[in-house]
């Protein structure tokens, strides 16, 4: 292996790099405070707390049929050529990443808002599926040629699917809870600024196939309910008996079904008074979508239990 | 959940006897939806792990 004697200095003396991420770290704070940078960012802080995006005039302008995307694209890599030049052994101070085909710089992240610039290798792509988050996208094509495929899934579940071809000055928002842009092939290198926003109390994301529009497989659409499941099976294991009452709480109240079914379930194994009660009053719910599931569940522990019946009835005299 | 007071013993129930839902839920992260790199699962993994170091 060949190590370049530049780097191989570095392990003698460590200051040359820690100089070269300082410079990168002065580079992005003299960004983020530039003129035309942070009317920009104080926008997106609105934006992720819930403001409506024409209510963020200069973050919509990124995204507007004007140049501003590509200016604001433009400077930021002018910025950052610049300090590459001159410490080729800085890292950016971006969260990023890079696959093979696709890279992803996020230049900045506020409340359930994040704006980053992504550029997509040239090639053809294929997916046998498609995906669908509860957020907003709005993608303002900066450089490049492709062709992409925007997909729409319709109320009664059809997967409908448009040809699109995307180039500079394109412009693209997608309500992703049922919307989804999929680029086929891309010709030149597709860099496209993005911003995305995810819904304050997300839905379940959905995974369909694409040839017949079936359900795949679908997962939390937010870290807080898969880290609240985690807790659940955690104090379930741990047989904390005293965590029944909010377990039986969290199963009728609303949520992810997903959540409240597993705390439904815990519920009943920890204490079977709080989990039933917790039950019944599901199944007698029938607008709630765990009626359903809720009733069965019920009637099959009262045929192996009866006595859960006179609990019921006691409890409805009660 | 405040209940009324009940003198019955009741059976406990097995975890493993009550049934999941019909479509099962994956954790947050499980589904890799974009083309690209993705460490929603090392979030999560880090928040479990600040909730029981």
């Amino acid at each position: 292996m060949r190590v370049d004697a530049a780097i191989a200095a570095m392990r003698g003396d460590r200051m040359p790099q820690r100089r070269a991420q300082a410079a990168m770290v002065v580079a992005a704070d003299a960004w983020r405070a530039e003129a035309r940078v942070a009317p920009i960012l104080a926008d997106l802080v609105r934006y992720g707390s819930g403001a409506e995006l024409a209510a963020c005039p200069s973050l919509a302008r990124l995204f507007d049929s004007g140049t501003e995307g590509a200016r604001f694209a433009g400077r930021f890599c002018a910025v950052y050529s610049a300090s590459l030049m001159d410490q080729p052994f800085g890292q950016l101070p971006f969260r990023h990443g890079f696959d093979g085909a696709l890279s992803t710089l996020l230049l900045a992240r506020a409340g359930n808002a994040q704006l980053a610039l992504t550029a997509l290798e040239p090639g053809d792509y294929h997916a046998a599926s498609v995906t669908f988050s509860d957020a907003v996208r709005h993608d303002a094509v900066v450089a490049g040629e492709a062709w992409a495929r925007a997909t729409r899934r319709s109320p009664d579940g059809l997967l409908v699917h448009r040809e699109i071809r995307v180039e500079p000055e394109c412009r693209l928002t997608l309500d992703l809870s049922h919307e989804a842009l999929f680029v086929s092939r891309v010709e030149r290198r597709l860099v496209t600024l993005r911003l995305h926003r995810a819904a304050a109390e997300p839905d379940t994301m959905r995974e369909y196939r694409l040839a017949d529009g079936a359900l795949l497989q679908q997962a939390a659409g937010a870290i807080r309910h898969s880290r609240q499941e985690m807790m659940l099976a955690l104090l379930g294991r741990m047989k904390r008996r005293e965590a029944a009452p909010l377990m039986a709480e969290i199963a009728v109240r609303q949520g992810p079904d997903s959540l409240r079914w597993e705390a439904l379930r815990e519920a009943l194994a920890l204490d079977t008074a709080q989990g039933f009660a917790a039950l019944c009053q599901l199944a007698r719910s029938p607008l709630d979508p765990l009626a359903v599931p809720a009733g069965g569940l019920r009637a099959q522990l009262i045929e192996a239990h009866p006595r859960l019946r006179a609990f019921e009835e006691a409890r409805c005299l009660g | 959940m405040n209940l009324p007071s009940f003198d019955l013993s009741l059976p406990s129930i097995d975890l493993s006897a009550l049934p999941d839902l019909s479509h099962l839920t994956g954790l947050f992260g499980s589904i890799n939806h974009v083309v690209g790199s993705d460490d929603s699962i090392v979030i999560l993994a880090t928040f479990v792990y600040e909730a029981t170091p």
